[in-house]
């Protein structure tokens, strides 16, 4: 008896389908991407163009930089041709530093066949207030950690503020003589803060396993974001997670007649 | 509270003043005849006029008229009438109604004056008498009271087989779901495919998805409010089944005769014990399993014609198991998830027009992970995470019957939530940490007043007001909440309807995916996540016909839900906060807040008595969310947006022995969002740029998908039939055996789609999963 239940059972348990979807694809003409970052008061800068490419069935295709269009850079009337360098495969324009601010647009033609455009305003320089708080230490199941302590506090006056930070730090340990050492430490988190709105950072620094290092100096470098560059990054970011219990993320575009990015930052410096 | 009883006073003086000659009136409960199990709904009127009342919730009636020859019915679907000359009766009396249990098949039923929906001041209601559960096809013959309501215009289910329920436009986590008066927080067995109502147990099911009356509250979408049997007060008895997953049991009888009764009802899968064999040969000895079971109980005491009490409870708990043994180690992991809730009730009869409930309410959800590990050098490590939800409540509500023009309804509601996101306890040899964020505590209280006023005969109203407040730590979120409802009857037979609520809700769920899951974490409303509200206008025609009888309804409804949570892309709920003893819990992080719409149209054509029952059912539906970090700002559609939904269902009963039944769904696929290209999407390097290096160095593939949920499922749609016999045995128990076909046209509905190289050639396709093809069952039932 309990053989046939377990045939019965068998027989009847969930017998999952796997088949080829019979549906009809939403069209997918490939598009073309636009991505460029900004950067305040630099006379170098870079626009680099790319093609889609459908997922499904497609045998031969591949994804590839775009030599052959018209792009320029554009601010106030003001056109800032840029020309492809095929070593770097993107295209270059020099200009006079852009200033926070400016309101700057980006134009593309491909061939009479597809037009891109694109605006940004970049940010100003940033206003902020910076102290370091110190090390932390930390032991938890016979592990020792430290940690950098930051203090970060919003001195923009705007609704919503962006910040990005990364710290280069310098270190020596008076046991070992002689020794030093610099490396980079990022924050990996893009920052949207409200006026004085107030954030403590905690950079896990694993060059301090020996507690007789000392920390010389650290230099932080702070970038003032706008709004496209953090709604770009953190939507790419997140686009990336292939994982069935997270929703997919759309990538955030500001370029019309296609896909991509044109943004800014202003970049700002000081040491500890 | 003083203006509750300032408003109680005023009403009070107002309906007396109305009173302006002698009259009487006629209470007392209202019992099935052969099990003495209350009855809630039945029709109580004077035959020939409009005066009538209807029983309640615990089966109390009352009906104040003028002292002259009548007839008195009391009339319910089901059951036969009872007509009482009350030309004798000069004063007021408390009367014990027994109803007849309709034993005839001939078709030829009594269609009672008063059960028709033109007459009724309600709306967008649902109510499922729970014989049609068990008649209706289910998925591997497990009756569920979701997959009826599912079969419901208005209201549809989630993915392939889930139980989950949408109701216009709205999400799972806004329906407030009540088993005699207790919230229960997931309702859901083996991650949504089966219910935890066992039908046995059930006595009534009742669903509103608008025109909401002041008693209910706290959620924006619907109510489902579901009463257990009180348990038969003259004889010993129960049913029971064995079916292909899980098998049954319910028992009832007097405690005491006439005065005290039982009931207790029991399930379980044994999927576990019939693959035991095959887990331990494919995992070279190891064990693992899946079960899920269920327990209700309920007891009742008569103190006196004017006080019962009530104590019924409820427990049910999924787990999943593994392990493993041998000379030098040994390992248990275990993941489960149980709800547990108990209700004490006290009625008492304050006098023929007063009648009131009392009930303290427990209710308490918790899912659970742990893991053990251990070794023959005492070397162990066990790890505990927990979450969950535990309510407290109080809950006093009134039921006023001045005169037969004035149904009045009062009470408040005081619960005690307390969240717990989430606690992890490690254990290692001499040391137990213990990471745990932090147990938030929270108060919801409400009042409400109620009037099912009776203007004229042809004009009825349900007015009310609600009056909520939450409080969590500092904050304190306040609602007046509205309700309206009107019913005119233009001819017999035929009514419009019309009907305004607005609702809120304190509590938020988070849920990362379409699925339910046990992980869906319960929490508060904050300073940074206030409450969401919802207001929904419904207009409706009603018409019953007499010959066959049958009952039309067309419904449109609008809603708009404010302050509705997202969650933001890329946002994750299954493991909230990494357990560091210094975090708070901060869910507000990872949620957005937006707005969004829901519009349709609801067609029923629904037949309840006869040989033949059933109903048609469809739904136009137009669902819409806004939410400033989503989509780019653009509206898009949810998920669960379904364009057109339709349902047939049909049961047949041939003949005493023979019943047949057949369902057909048919719904537009579900968006979702799909990837269709590739590209390369560059960032900015800060770290690149500063040490020389390439400033687009660094890039990553990304997917492009349109817009947020641009793309559609296909089609879902699927036909159930099944076959009852029934016999009844010598002994004088009745059996049944059911045979059923799930899809039995084999439809492939996709569950879901994933992108795959193709096995003809050398790129990528999309695939579709689909996960019940035509799936037979056979069942046995047995009433005794």
């Amino acid at each position: 008896m309990r053989k046939i239940f377990f045939l019965l059972f068998l027989s009847l348990a969930f017998v999952a389908c796997d088949e080829k979807a019979q549906i009809e694809i939403p069209n997918s003409e490939p598009k073309l991407v636009a991505a460029s970052f900004i950067e305040a008061n630099q006379d170098t800068l870079e626009v680099f163009l790319s093609w889609t490419l459908p997922i499904y069935y497609n045998v031969d295709g591949e994804l590839k930089s775009e030599a052959g269009a018209e792009v320029s850079l554009s601010k106030e009337g003001q056109t800032f041709p840029c020309y492809y360098d095929a070593t770097k495969e993107r295209y270059i324009a020099l200009v006079l530093g852009f200033q926070g601010g400016d309101e700057i647009s980006l134009n593309v033609n491909y061939k009479n066949e597809k037009q891109l455009k694109a605006t940004t305003i970049l940010s100003p320089a940033p206003q902020y207030d910076i102290n370091y708080l110190g090390l932390k230490h930390v032991n938890e199941m016979d592990w020792d950690e430290y940690y950098h302590q930051i203090e970060f506090t919003c001195r923009n006056a705007e609704a919503s503020n962006f910040y990005r930070m990364l710290f280069h730090v310098y270190i020596s340990n008076p046991n070992m003589q002689g020794y030093t050492s610099e490396y980079f430490l990022e924050d990996y988190s893009l920052h949207q803060l409200t006026p004085n709105q107030k954030i403590t950072l905690l950079l896990s620094d694993y060059n301090l396993y020996d507690a007789n290092t000392v920390v010389d100096s650290i230099r932080y470098y702070v970038y003032g974001l706008n709004e496209d560059y953090y709604r770009y990054h953190t939507t790419l970011w997140n686009n990336q997670y292939n994982d069935v219990f997270v929703e997919p993320t759309i990538v955030y575009s500001n370029v019309e007649g296609g896909l991509g990015i044109l943004s800014g930052y202003h970049r700002t410096s000081g040491v500890f | 509270m003083r203006l509750f009883l300032l408003a109680f006073l005023f009403l009070g003086l107002l309906f007396e003043a109305q009173a302006q000659t002698k009259k009487i009136t006629i209470s007392g409960y209202i019992k099935e005849k052969t099990s003495g199990e209350l009855l809630i709904g039945v029709n109580v009127y004077l035959r020939g006029t409009q005066t009538g009342t209807v029983s309640n919730t615990y089966g109390f009636y009352s009906l104040t008229i003028e002292p002259k020859p009548a007839t008195l019915v009391y009339s319910y679907v089901g059951y036969e009438d009872v007509l009482l000359d009350i030309s004798k009766i000069t004063k007021d009396t408390n009367l014990v109604i027994h109803l007849n249990p309709q034993v005839s098949l001939s078709g030829v039923t009594i269609f009672a004056d008063h059960d028709k929906q033109s007459d009724k001041a309600q709306m967008s209601v649902v109510t499922v008498p729970v014989k049609q559960i068990r008649d209706i096809p289910a998925l591997l013959g497990e009756k569920d009271v979701f997959k009826v309501l599912q079969l419901m215009p208005g209201v549809r289910g989630g993915s392939e087989g889930s139980s989950g329920l949408y109701v216009r436009g709205g999400g799972p986590d806004q329906n407030l779901i009540i088993l005699d008066d207790a919230t229960v927080y997931n309702a859901m067995h083996l991650f949504g495919f089966f219910s935890v109502f066992n039908g046995d147990a059930i006595k009534s099911v009742e669903l509103y998805k608008g025109g909401f009356p002041a008693r209910y509250g706290g959620r924006l979408s619907s109510v489902l409010d579901l009463n257990l049997k009180d348990g038969n007060k003259n004889k010993f008895g129960g049913e029971g089944s064995i079916g292909l997953i899980s098998s049954r049991l319910m028992l009832e009888g007097p405690i005491i005769k006439n005065k005290s009764s039982f009931m207790i009802s029991g399930r379980r899968t044994y999927i576990d014990v019939l693959a035991a064999p095959i887990t331990s040969l494919a995992t070279d000895g190891a064990s693992a399993g899946y079960y899920f079971y269920d327990l209700n109980m309920k007891v009742n005491y008569e103190i006196s014609p004017k006080d019962k009490i009530y104590l019924s409870a409820y427990f049910g708990r999924d787990k999943f198991y593994s392990g493993y043994k041998d000379q030098i180690q040994s390992y248990d992991y275990k993941l489960f998830w149980e709800n547990a809730t108990s209700t004490l009730r006290w009625n008492h009869q304050f006098s023929s027009k007063l009648f009131s409930n009392l009930s303290f309410v427990f209710s308490n959800y918790q899912f659970v992970v742990s893991s053990e590990q251990k070794d023959n050098n005492s070397e162990y490590f066990k790890l505990r995470y927990k979450s969950g939800i535990r309510d407290l409540s109080l809950k006093n509500d009134y039921s006023w019957v001045p005169n037969p023009n004035h149904y009045v309804r009062m009470g408040f509601n005081l619960i005690n939530h307390l969240f717990t996101p989430s606690a992890v306890t490690i254990q290692v040899p001499n040391q137990e940490v213990e990471f745990s964020v932090q147990k938030l505590n929270s108060y919801e209280t409400a009042m409400y007043i109620e009037d099912e006023w009776m203007v004229f005969p042809k004009f009825k109203v349900n007015g009310g007001l609600r009056f909520s407040n939450f409080n969590y730590a500092a904050k304190s979120y306040f609602g007046l909440e509205p309700r309206l409802l009107m019913s005119y009857q233009i001819k017999n037979n035929l009514a419009i309807k019309g009907s305004y609520s607005m609702m809120n809700q304190y509590i938020h769920l988070l849920t990362s995916t379409g699925i339910s899951l046990p992980t869906d974490l319960w929490v508060p409303a904050t300073d940074r996540i206030g409450p969401q509200d919802a207001h929904q206008v419904a207009m409706g025609v009603v018409r019953d016909f007499e010959n066959p009888n049958f009952t039309v309804s067309v419904e449109a409804y609008y809603k708009k839900m404010n302050h509705i949570i997202g969650y933001k892309e890329g946002s994750s709920f299954l493991m909230i906060e990494e357990p560091d003893g210094n975090q708070e819990f901060h869910y507000e992080d990872a949620v957005t807040v937006g707005q969004g719409f829901s519009t349709g149209l609801e067609v029923l054509a629904q037949k309840k008595q006869g040989k033949f029952t059933g109903w048609i059912g469809y739904t136009l539906s137009y669902t819409q969310h806004q939410f400033n970090e989503l989509n780019n700002g653009k509206p898009f559609f949810p998920r669960h947006d379904r364009r057109h939904d339709v349902s047939v269902v049909g049961i047949y009963e041939i003949s005493k022995k023979i019943t047949l039944s057949a369902t057909w769904v048919y719904g537009t696929g579900d968006a979702i969002t799909l990837a269709t290209d590739n590209y390369i999407g560059y960032q900015h390097n800060p770290l690149a740029q500063l040490t020389g290096n390439n400033q687009y160095w660094g890039y990553q593939f990304a997917n492009y998908y349109g817009e947020k949920n641009s793309f559609r499922m296909a089609p879902y749609h699927r036909f159930d039939i099944g076959a009852q016999f029934h016999k009844d045995l010598k002994w004088g128990g009745k059996r049944t055996i059911e045979v059923s076909l799930y899809n039995a046209y084999n439809r492939h509905n996709p569950y879901f789609y994933y992108t795959a190289y193709s096995n003809q050639a050398n790129y990528l396709e999309l695939r579709q999963v689909s996960l019940f093809p035509i799936i037979p069952s056979i069942s046995y039932y047995l009433k005794f």
